[in-house]
């Protein structure tokens, strides 16, 4: 009795560790798949902003249209002259700063300009690379795009991803020991039953298939577990979205991961906990086990 | 049925467990193997049933010949053999007739074929009113010939009982040296290792000798 409570309680220990494990992994995931999501999201809303020189005129405006209209990249434009750039600054300013919005030597700076639309997402490698291309066009003064943040969120980013691969990686192994640890167990515990099958012919697939069960199943409930509670979790970060960040205006945006995704997380981990059982229990049984395997 | 032809077996240090060991027997014999502790008996028994090669030399059991055998091969050839060891190896979460049933579940008979064969094998050891018992709560004797009726159902050529009655007092010692002259006479080779000298000389049967993993006699 003793024994099969301390077997109970090894295995739930071991269920536990794993799905803290699995749901650690793929917490991590869904914040990065998330993350990136954003990402493309307020990218497509970048728009693109090139001040044109003071002294472009028309011909080098018709220039400028004809080099956006032939760049694939660029999904739309639109021109904003000085005039109604001019106008639109006042509009806003007029109630933070008149005088401002009434300093005609000021204004006369305000440039004309291009806003420009990408065709399609907008990832930070793909606006830069097209900033730099309209920087090189005669007329264009200066390229705006919110680099700055872009860069710095582009780089959060790549170190979340990095990260997540580490720890994805570490967890992964630590799952194999973990199922390995509990599969050993099952194997001295069952010692005599193993020396017993051999003893009247049971072969080696006869002898192992239990272990590699009792794996698979470890790793099927333990990534089903970490599966549920993520989403658990998913579900209270989407709450909190919507109800206390919602003028980020992304609760309908962030996702959890697609069907297909749990299957593969769930399958994955079946496939690991039978992978972890197999590399412990190789040596069981190989037809010389008593003798260790000499030939 | 067994037959041993210049066999040697030495472990590493070098320890040498057998030393040119010639042996024949034959179908439906039973023969004990005596010899003091650390002699050689159990392992020549581990060669019999497997469980080690030999270093160098020959052996075949039941036209199996145990050299040239290939892992996958072992356990169909363990099925044609028996084994019963000193400390009955029963399982103890299964009831008697489920270990007696076992070789039979292991070959893939029919639940039918394993009821009948069962049912046969406990009334032929004197035990078929324990078979809902689990081991822990038979007798010595009880557990012994559980593990024999194990070994036995099957229907195998070769029946190797290593020391079966070291750890039963000689009343039941009896019993089982009984029961195992009555399934070699059913045409089962037996070949029996013990350190009971008495026991042989009472028995009148075949007895070969090893001493520091050499054989020094064979008494018919």
């Amino acid at each position: 009795m003793r024994e099969l409570r301390h077997r109970l309680f090894l295995r739930l220990t071991t269920w536990l560790t794993l799905t803290a494990c699995f749901a650690v992994l793929s917490s991590a995931l869904l914040l990065a798949l998330n993350l990136s999501m954003v990402m493309t999201l307020w990218g497509d809303d970048i728009q693109v902003t090139a001040y044109l020189n003071q002294d472009a005129g028309p011909d080098r405006l018709r220039e400028i249209e004809g080099i956006l209209k032939r760049d694939a990249r660029i999904g739309r434009f639109e021109y904003t002259s000085r005039e109604k750039a001019l106008t639109d600054f006042r509009a806003q300013m007029a109630s933070y700063a008149p005088d401002l919005a009434a300093d005609d030597d000021l204004l006369s700076l305000i440039p004309s300009s291009f806003q420009i639309s990408l065709a399609g997402s907008a990832p930070a490698d793909r606006l830069e690379d097209l900033a730099h291309d309209l920087k090189n066009v005669a007329g264009v003064e200066e390229v705006r795009y919110g680099q700055e943040w872009l860069k710095k969120y582009s780089a959060v980013l790549s170190a979340l991803k990095g990260s997540v691969g580490l720890i994805g990686g570490v967890l992964l192994v630590a799952g194999l020991l973990v199922i390995g640890n509990a599969v050993r167990a099952s194997v001295e515990a069952r010692r005599n039953e193993v020396e017993v099958l051999e003893m009247i012919g049971a072969t080696s697939w006869m002898i192992r298939k239990p272990f590699l069960m009792e794996g698979a199943t470890l790793g099927f409930l333990s990534s089903l577990s970490a599966v549920i509670l993520t989403f658990g979790g998913f579900l209270a970060v989407q709450g909190v979205i919507r109800d206390e960040l919602n003028f980020l205006n992304l609760a309908q945006h962030v996702r959890y991961f697609p069907l297909w995704g749990v299957a593969f997380a769930v399958v994955g981990g079946t496939v690991l906990g039978a992978m972890a059982s197999y590399l412990c229990i190789r040596r069981l049984n190989d037809g010389w086990a008593a003798a260790g395997g000499r030939r | 049925m067994i037959e041993f032809s210049h066999v040697y077996k030495t472990y590493p240090g070098p320890v040498h467990a057998l030393k040119n060991v010639d042996l024949s027997i034959g179908k439906g014999e039973f023969v004990f193997l005596t010899g003091p502790s650390g002699a050689g008996k159990s392992t020549l028994f581990r060669m019999i049933s497997a469980f080690d090669l030999v270093t160098s030399g020959h052996l075949l059991v039941s036209g199996y010949d145990l050299t040239r055998m290939s892992a996958s091969e072992i356990p169909y050839f363990r099925r044609r053999i028996g084994v019963v060891f000193q400390d009955f190896r029963l399982l103890k979460n299964l009831t008697v007739a489920e270990n007696v049933a076992l070789p039979l579940r292991v070959r893939g008979d029919t639940e039918s074929q394993i009821r009948r064969r069962v049912a046969e094998m406990l009334e032929q050891v004197g035990l078929p009113h324990k078979q809902d018992q689990f081991p822990e709560i038979l007798s010595g004797g009880e557990q012994q010939r559980t593990a024999i009726a194990r070994a036995l159902i099957h229907q195998p050529g070769v029946l190797i009982a290593d020391e079966p009655t070291g750890n039963l007092d000689p009343e039941l010692s009896e019993e089982i040296m009984d029961l195992l002259e009555r399934v070699c006479a059913q045409g089962t080779t037996v070949f029996v290792a013990t350190h009971d000298h008495e026991m042989v000389k009472r028995r009148n049967k075949r007895a070969v000798r090893i001493r520091a993993g050499i054989l020094e006699g064979d008494c018919r």
